[in-house]
């Protein structure tokens, strides 16, 4: 009895130390996966497989250095296997283009709680109108096509105001990210 | 590419791809786009990480139901603000996110609760309506006579009966209004959130401000308004709290940012009133009364006071522009890169060098800034073209002979390489001019805000290391020279007043490990010598300068020269300051 609650113990500690470690990369780990397959159901379902295989192998791996990175790997390989099996039928990025495309969101990552913290201002400046529909957009299991009949607006006009909702999102994160970071221009040496 | 309509095009595509919206002519337009285009796929990565954030509730329930864990506990140092906000409008972090029946249901109920009361309003607008034309139905000469008629005996009987009624109803509302005046006096319409080396005329006693006027002599101080905008004011400034969205602005420079609750919030200065319309801009009002307003993002109207002769002019200023209004009143719209950085957009950290009405960084304006703090480092003005550069370099060049102007930097008169075989030059655009020695003509490093990201191997004297925020280096690698434009500086100051130039200076330590170098330094004020040294090795390593500046004095320059040779002259002046005072 003793030597099973030992076990059992020992089992807790590494679910939590799991936990705690995908709770911080998770978000890096999808925004990888989203990249690569960028449709919502798409990568919602490669992010569960990913978080599967990670949970089964980290039970025998002894100690993970870079646990993000290792996820990352993973979800690779999870990405490359949907690739497969789409026959590359609606793939966006060949082999040539993929590496970079790979390159610019490893760079973007690196920038990870800066955009946190720049979103979280640009959230609050946008219109109410417009925040309540990110809210609902994002907030709930909800479709565009039912945001759409929930708002009572056209399909069509509501693409439109979340491409413009978006793209000042963005516009406003890149604006705040190059208030934020430090002007560190490395000079030549003399 | 980069267009703002086609940026948004691209994210109009990237939204339907999402959704699994996007058509087959759609998705290869989308596909040749990114292949051919590297700022879209710049774009494109940044959107799907921005998307990722958003989306990150969502990622950390699907994660939670496959592992049959709990993901969504509300780590502090995980959780980002926003999808605690989010977490705010009801969403239940621990759930699937759905509407649930019930919430459907309250809504509906809220919503027919409400147009019951609309309509019981509109049927009683209709029966008044009803009275009233049945009024007007009779003869109307007739009716109106009879009603004059009864209207005065009904109001004078009716006063008559009521006039101690009248009397105590006076006296209530004299009273009430005193009251909401007395209430209003002392309602709290902003909060003072961080001050840094600010000294005040008359010191808040609470975070609490209330309508009145106040006046910061030295430093930063940032308050938040009731309404939600958040301004940063930079000594010295006058300036008066209105109400809970507005100010007025006698002298000073706030940077403002508004956020969507507080959108229509108002700065009025002597000469103009400037509504926001979102989100951020800047406004410094000089003592002529001069002003300058720039706008960083969304836009705002600027209305000009009249003048006699001259109506007032209404505008909208708009992201990346400068409204600069004159003493007299014109106003003018330029873009923003032809003005200098006149505000800060966050409030500085308390070792920053510059304080507002007590010293200025001229290292700071040499990188593009006010003098407290908007500058980039690294940054530096060619002393041949009088171009600026965003990082200076190292490399022999050969200077010309002649005093040319910065034009991106007003508060720098201009810039010159001394002559090689030395006598007469210009020395600033007001034609002073300065006899030098032979020795100048070659350079190697455009005139600069100093520093380096290795502190052990630069810029450092006597143990000091300068090029950092609280020690600020002006680096000046022989052969070069400099004129600030002491007047423009005033203009800037919005009351200060420049008492004199102190800096320390020297070449640099770590040269002096390998090389033997050697230099002259110096510092003239309207042409006239008001310090010289030839610094020589091995002891001389600091030289500290101290000069006093009048009112009326305009131009200060700083050169420095080779002095044997041009050989590893890595001269700088350190914490270059113009010492300040205002109204005490």
């Amino acid at each position: 009895m003793a030597k099973s609650d030992d076990l059992s113990e020992q089992q807790f500690d590494r679910g939590s130390h799991f936990v705690n470690q995908l709770t911080a990369c998770q978000h890096r780990i999808y925004a990888f996966i989203l990249t690569l397959v960028p449709n919502w159901s798409d990568a919602d379902d490669l992010m569960q497989e990913t978080a599967e295989v990670m949970w089964r192998k980290f039970q025998d791996i002894g100690q993970i250095n870079d646990f993000c990175a290792w996820g990352k790997t993973i979800a690779r390989n999870k990405v490359m296997n949907f690739y497969a099996k789409k026959k590359r039928e609606r793939i966006l990025f060949d082999d040539s283009l993929l590496n970079d495309v790979v390159e610019r969101e490893e760079k973007a990552s690196l920038q990870a709680e800066l955009r946190v913290r720049a979103l979280h201002k640009c959230l609050q400046r946008l219109r109410s109108n417009d925040r309540h529909l990110i809210q609902v957009l994002y907030g709930h299991d909800i479709t565009l096509r039912e945001l759409a009949e929930e708002v009572k607006r056209p399909i069509q006009g509501l693409y439109k105001a979340m491409a413009r909702i978006h793209h000042s999102l963005l516009q406003c994160v890149r604006r705040s990210l190059a208030i934020m970071e430090d002007h560190s221009w490395v000079p030549t040496d003399p | 590419m980069g267009s703002d309509r086609s940026l948004t095009t691209l994210s109009d595509l990237l939204i339907r791809q999402l959704s699994d919206e996007l058509n087959d002519e759609d998705h290869a337009r989308l596909k040749d786009w990114l292949a051919k285009d590297t700022e879209a796929r710049q774009y494109y990565v940044e959107f799907m990480a921005l998307n990722a954030q958003l989306r990150k509730q969502r990622v950390a329930s699907v994660a939670s139901e496959t592992l049959d864990i709990d993901l969504s506990k509300d780590n502090s140092s995980d959780v980002p603000a926003f999808a605690r906000w989010l977490g705010k409008t009801g969403q239940d972090e621990t759930q699937t996110s759905e509407p649930s029946p019930e919430r459907k249901d309250e809504i509906r109920r809220i919503a027919e609760q409400r147009l019951q009361a609309f309509l019981a309003e509109q049927d009683q607008i209709r029966r008044q309506q009803a009275i009233y034309q049945r009024y007007q139905a009779t003869s109307p000469l007739k009716e109106g006579f009879y009603n004059l008629a009864e209207r005065v005996y009904t109001t004078a009987s009716w006063t008559l009966r009521n006039a101690v009624r009248l009397a105590a109803l006076a006296t209530v509302v004299l009273v009430g209004l005193a009251v909401i005046h007395h209430v209003l006096r002392h309602r709290v319409v902003a909060t003072l959130d961080e001050v840094v080396h600010a000294q005040w005329d008359q010191p808040p006693a609470e975070p609490n401000l209330y309508p009145g006027p106040m006046f910061l002599k030295e430093g930063f101080a940032r308050l938040t308004f009731k309404q939600g905008a958040v301004v940063i004011l930079q000594a010295p400034c006058a300036f008066d709290l209105s109400s809970k969205n507005k100010m007025v602005l006698h002298y000073g420079t706030v940077t403002t940012q508004v956020p969507v609750q507080a959108h229509g919030f108002a700065i009025k200065t002597p000469q103009s009133t400037v509504t926001d319309f979102g989100t951020e801009f800047g406004v410094q009002v000089q003592a002529s009364a001069a002003a300058e307003v720039h706008v960083f993002d969304g836009r705002v109207r600027l209305e000009t006071a009249s003048r006699p002769q001259q109506p007032s002019q209404k505008r909208d200023v708009t992201q990346g522009k400068a409204a600069v209004i004159t003493k007299s009143g014109e106003l003018n719209i330029n873009s923003l890169r032809a003005r200098p950085n006149l505000f800060v957009r966050d409030i500085p950290g308390p070792n920053a060098f510059g304080i507002p009405n007590k010293r200025l960084d001229l290292a700071d304006i040499v990188g593009g800034g006010s003098g407290f703090g908007t500058g980039r480092r690294y940054a530096g003005i060619d002393p041949v073209t009088g171009l600026t550069v965003s990082t200076y370099r190292s490399e022999k060049r050969t200077g010309e002979k002649k005093y040319v102007d910065v034009p991106s930097l007003p508060f720098v008169d201009g810039v010159f390489v001394p002559l090689a075989q030395g006598g007469l030059m210009p020395i600033s655009t007001a034609g002073h001019h300065f006899d030098f020695p032979p020795g100048g003509g070659d350079w190697y490093v455009e005139i600069a805000h100093g520093g380096k990201p290795d502190p052990q191997a630069f810029l450092t004297l006597d143990g000091q290391t300068y090029g950092t925020t609280d020690h600020p280096a002006l680096l000046m690698h022989a052969n070069v020279g400099i004129t600030f434009n002491l007047d423009a500086i005033r203009e800037s100051l919005t009351g200060s007043r420049i008492k004199r130039f102190t800096s320390v200076c020297g070449i640099s330590n770590h040269v002096q490990k390998t090389k033997t170098p050697d230099a002259i330094v110096y510092v003239l004020v309207d042409g006239q010598v008001r310090f010289y040294r030839k610094i020589a090795l091995p002891t001389v390593l600091a030289v500290n300068i101290r000069v006093d500046l009048r009112e009326d004095e305009r131009f200060l320059t700083l050169v420095c020269m080779a002095g044997t040779a041009n050989y590893g002259d890595w001269t700088f002046f350190g914490v270059p300051a113009l010492e300040l005072e205002g109204e005490r």
